[in-house]
C-alpha cells in the first residue's frame, strides 16, 4: 500500500488537493525529528542492548562471541593465506586484523542500514516514536559489536613493526569517523528497501563485490590492477584512515578529505530522503 | 487540555490491482471507498473527518469493520500522518492498539515497562517509581519477570493497560481489544477509566460492544465508509447505531417462504422384491427436483435400517446420483432444506426382507495375504490382508489369525471387502480366515507358505 500524495504520477484523487508536508514542511519536521531523537539516547540505548541481549540471550559467552568469533577466523585465515603474501607473517596479520575488522562493521552497517524500517515495523506501527530513534538503535548496537571487533584489533597491535608515535593516535578520530556513514546511509537505503524488497539483496550482492575491491586480503603493492581499482572505492579511503596511522605512523591526508567529503554529501543526501520518505514508510512496511 | 482533528482525510494505495476491476457494491457497507485515479486504486480510509475533544470528554467511535475507526485512532495518536488537514494536542497522545504492537515479546514485562516508560519521555528514576504501582495494577507478580512471549492475551493486555495509564496518561486512545481481559481486570479498566473524569483526562474509545461504550464515553461519533455519519451524546447515538444493525440483521434473515409443492424425489429401483436377510444391498440412482421449493441447494439424507439418518450428498435444487450397494427394503431418502434442516419430501424403497436366511455364497470371494510366501529363517515381517466377500451375502465379517502354535485369534471384524496391515508378525504357518461374523461360517482362508530356498 502508498499513500496517494506521493511522486508526481501519482495524481490520484487527492483528498482537497493540497500537498500536506510542501518541502520545507517535510524538512522541518525531520529536522525536529532528528533532534528530538538525539535527545532521546536513554531509549535508543536501551531498544539497541534489547536487540543485543535477544541476540545472546540464553549463551554462556554472550556478547564476547564477538571477538572469539572475529579472532578464530583471522588466525584461521592467516594461517592459510599469509604465507606469501610477500610481506611477513606479522605485518600481514596486522593488516589483514584492521582491514577485515573495519570491513565487518561498514558490512553489518550496510545490512542493517536496509532493514531498519523493516525490524522496527512493530514500533512505527504501535507508537508514535521518531524514526530516527531506529536508526541511532541500530548505529548504537552495530559500534557495540565493532568496539569487541577493535578489541581484537588492539591485541593484533603486537606484531606493529614500527615504534610507536603520536601519529598513530589518528587512528582514534578515523573509528569515530565510522559513526556517521550508518546513519546517512540508513537513512538513505531504509526506505528503498522497504519500497522495494529486491534492493536488500542487490545491495548484498553489491558488498560482496565491493569486497574484493576493497584492500582488505590483497596488498595494493602486490596487486596493481586491483589497486588501481581501489582507488575509485571510497571504502578504500574509510579504511586508509584507520590503517595507516596504525600500521605506519602517518597521517593519510587525501583519505580524510574524501571521507569528510563524503560524509558531507551523504549528511544532505540522506536527510533529504529521509524527510521525502518519511511520512510514506508507514504505509510501505 | 485538548485533541483536535481538522479536516482529516487519508488514502491509501492499493497496489497491484492495476487493469482489475472489483464489484465492490456487495460490500458497500464494509470499508472506506473506493476509487481509482490514474493508474491506481485508492481507499479512502478517512474523508473530512473533524473532532473537537477538551478536558473531560470521553469520546465512543462506532461503526462497522472497516469504517475507519481504527485509522482514526492511528492518526490521532501520531502514527499515520494524514494526507490532508491536520491533528494537534498539547500533551502527548498515548495509543494502546493491536497487543502485538509496541513491545518486545523477548524482554520481561518489566523490561517493556521501562520501554514504554522511556517512549513516554520519562527518566529511569520516574520510571522505577512508577514500576510498583503498575505491578500492582497488573496483579501479574512473579510473571513480570517472564519474557512478554509467555504471557497469554488477557495477561499482556493487563500490561498494556496499566502501562498506557501510568506513563502520559492524558490522552488516552484505546482499540477494541480491551475485550481480552477477564470480567475482574474489565471491571478494574471501566473504574480507571471513568476515573478519568475527575482528573480530566482525554479518552477516545472504538469498540463493538454497546455496553462498554453506554458506560465510559460520554459523547460519540459514527464512522461510515471513513466519514463521520452522525455524532451527539453516546446514549442515543449507540441507540440508533443498535437499532440499524438489528434491522438489518432481520432484513437478511427475511426469506422467501419455502414450498414444498412440486418437489419430486424418486428412488430406482423403488421396490425390493423377494430380498432375504443376508441378501448384498443393490446398486440404485436417486433422482430430485425441487425448483418450485425457492431453494438454491439442497441436501439429501438417507435413513438406514437402523434409523440412523446419515447425510448423502449436498447438490443443487435438480440432479441424480447412483448409490453404492446398500440399498435394501426400508431404506428412506429424505430431501431437505439445507440450512433449516426441513424436511421437504422423502421417499422409502419398499419390499420385504425374509427373515429366512439365504446360504452363504462362497464362489466368488476372494482372501489373499501378501507377502504369501517367506523363508522361515526370516523374522517376522509386517503385511497386508485383502478381502473382498460382497457377493457372499454377509453384513459383517470377521478375520481371525491362526498362529504357528495352532491358536486362533479375532483379528479384524467389518466390512465384507477391503484391507489391512498387520504389524511384524508374519511368518510361514501363520493363517488367516475370513468368516461371516454373524454365524460364524468359514468363507475362506489364506496362509503364508514357506518358500523354498
Amino acid at each position: 500500500m502508498d499513500v496517494a500524495s506521493g511522486s508526481d504520477d501519482d495524481t490520484g484523487p487527492v483528498v482537497g488537493a493540497s500537498r500536506l508536508t510542501s518541502g520545507r514542511r517535510a524538512l522541518s519536521l525531520a529536522l525536529h525529528e532528528w533532534t528530538k531523537s538525539f535527545r532521546m539516547w536513554r531509549l535508543w540505548i536501551a531498544l539497541g542492548m534489547e536487540d543485543l541481549s535477544d541476540r545472546y540471550r540464553r549463551t554462556m559467552l554472550g556478547i564476547s562471541w564477538v571477538v572469539t568469533s572475529f579472532a578464530a577466523f583471522i588466525f584461521v585465515y592467516i594461517e592459510i593465506f599469509g604465507h606469501g603474501s610477500g610481506v611477513t607473517l606479522a605485518e600481514y596479520g596486522l593488516y589483514v586484523t584492521i582491514g577485515f575488522g573495519l570491513w565487518s562493521f561498514v558490512s553489518s552497517s550496510v545490512s542493517n542500514g536496509c532493514s531498519v524500517y523493516t525490524s522496527s515495523r512493530n514500533w512505527i506501527m504501535g507508537e508514535s516514536i521518531p524514526y530516527p530513534v531506529f536508526f541511532l538503535q541500530t548505529v548504537f548496537r552495530d559500534f557495540v559489536v565493532f568496539m569487541m571487533t577493535l578489541l581484537v584489533i588492539a591485541a593484533a597491535l603486537v606484531w606493529k613493526k614500527q615504534v610507536w608515535s603520536p601519529t598513530t593516535l589518528w587512528a582514534i578520530p578515523g573509528v569515530l569517523a565510522y559513526l556517521l556513514p550508518p546513519l546517512w546511509l540508513g537513512a538513505i537505503l531504509a526506505p528503498l528497501c522497504t519500497r522495494y524488497r529486491d534492493v536488500m539483496h542487490a545491495i548484498q550482492t553489491a558488498m560482496r563485490v565491493l569486497f574484493f575491491a576493497t584492500p582488505i586480503l590483497w596488498l595494493p603493492s602486490q596487486r596493481s590492477g586491483l589497486a588501481f581499482i581501489a582507488k575509485y572505492n571510497v571504502l578504500t579511503y574509510f579504511i586508509e584512515i584507520v590503517r595507516a596511522p596504525l600500521l605506519e605512523n602517518t597521517f593519510p591526508a587525501n583519505a580524510w578529505i574524501v571521507v569528510l567529503l563524503v560524509n558531507a554529501v551523504g549528511i544532505v543526501v540522506g536527510f533529504a530522503t529521509y524527510a521525502a520518505t518519511r511520512d510514506r514508510i508507514v504505509y510501505w512496511l | 487540555m485538548y485533541l483536535r482533528a481538522s479536516n482529516v482525510s487519508l488514502q491509501f494505495r492499493l497496489d497491484g490491482h492495476q487493469g482489475e476491476s472489483h464489484d465492490f457494491a456487495a460490500s458497500r457497507r464494509l470499508g472506506g471507498v473506493l476509487q481509482t485515479g490514474g493508474r491506481h486504486h485508492y481507499v479512502r480510509a478517512l474523508d473530512d473527518v473533524s473532532i473537537d475533544l477538551r478536558h473531560g470528554d470521553r469520546l465512543a467511535v462506532i461503526g462497522h469493520n472497516g469504517s475507519g475507526k481504527s485509522t482514526l485512532l492511528k492518526v490521532l495518536a501520531g502514527i499515520y500522518r494524514p494526507q490532508a488537514g491536520h491533528v494537534e494536542s498539547d500533551r502527548p497522545v498515548s495509543g494502546m492498539f493491536n497487543i502485538s504492537l509496541g513491545f518486545r515479546s523477548e524482554a520481561t514485562g518489566y523490561r517493556n515497562i521501562m520501554l514504554k516508560g522511556l517512549i513516554a519521555g520519562k527518566t529511569r528514576a520516574q520510571i522505577e517509581a512508577a514500576i510498583p504501582e503498575i505491578a500492582e495494577f497488573t496483579e501479574l507478580g512473579p510473571y513480570l519477570d517472564m519474557p512478554l512471549r509467555t504471557y497469554s492475551s488477557g495477561m499482556a493486555m493487563r500490561l498494556a493497560f496499566s502501562v498506557a495509564t501510568a506513563f502520559s496518561s492524558d490522552i488516552l486512545l484505546m482499540d477494541e481489544w480491551i475485550g481480552a481481559g477477564d470480567a475482574q481486570f474489565r471491571e478494574k479498566i471501566v473504574k480507571r477509566m471513568t476515573g478519568f473524569v475527575e482528573s480530566a483526562h482525554i479518552l477516545v474509545l472504538a469498540s463493538h460492544s454497546a455496553q462498554l461504550l453506554r458506560r465510559v464515553a460520554n459523547r460519540a461519533i459514527w464512522l461510515e465508509a471513513g466519514r463521520i455519519r452522525e455524532e451527539g451524546p453516546v446514549d442515543e447515538l449507540v441507540d440508533r447505531y443498535e437499532a440499524e444493525a438489528k434491522a438489518h440483521a432481520r432484513a437478511a434473515r427475511v426469506r422467501v417462504p419455502i414450498r414444498k409443492e412440486g418437489i419430486t424425489l424418486n428412488i430406482s429401483p423403488d421396490r425390493l422384491d423377494g430380498f432375504a436377510h443376508g441378501d448384498p444391498g443393490q446398486v440404485g440412482e436417486i433422482r430430485w427436483d425441487a425448483r418450485d421449493s425457492g431453494l438454491d441447494s439442497v441436501e439429501i439424507s438417507v435413513v438406514g435400517l437402523s434409523g440412523r439418518e446419515v447425510k448423502f450428498k449436498e447438490a443443487g435444487v435438480v440432479g441424480r446420483a447412483t448409490t453404492k450397494p446398500w440399498l435394501k427394503p426400508g431404506v428412506e431418502f429424505r430431501l431437505k432444506d439445507p440450512d433449516t434442516g426441513d424436511v421437504l419430501a422423502s421417499t422409502v424403497v419398499a419390499g420385504t426382507i425374509s427373515t429366512a436366511r439365504k446360504p452363504l455364497r462362497k464362489d466368488d470371494v476372494t482372501f489373499s495375504v501378501d507377502p504369501s510366501t517367506m523363508p522361515s529363517n526370516q523374522q517376522g515381517v509386517r503385511g497386508e490382508v485383502r478381502w473382498d466377500a460382497t457377493t457372499s451375502g454377509a453384513d459383517t465379517i470377521e478375520i481371525s489369525v491362526i498362529n504357528t502354535s495352532g491358536r486362533e485369534v479375532t483379528f479384524f471384524r467389518g466390512s465384507p471387502s477391503g484391507s489391512v496391515s498387520t504389524q511384524a508378525w508374519l511368518k510361514p504357518g501363520v493363517g488367516f480366515r475370513l468368516k461371516d461374523a454373524e454365524s460364524g461360517e468359514v468363507l475362506a482362508s489364506v496362509s503364508v507358505a514357506e518358500a523354498v530356498a
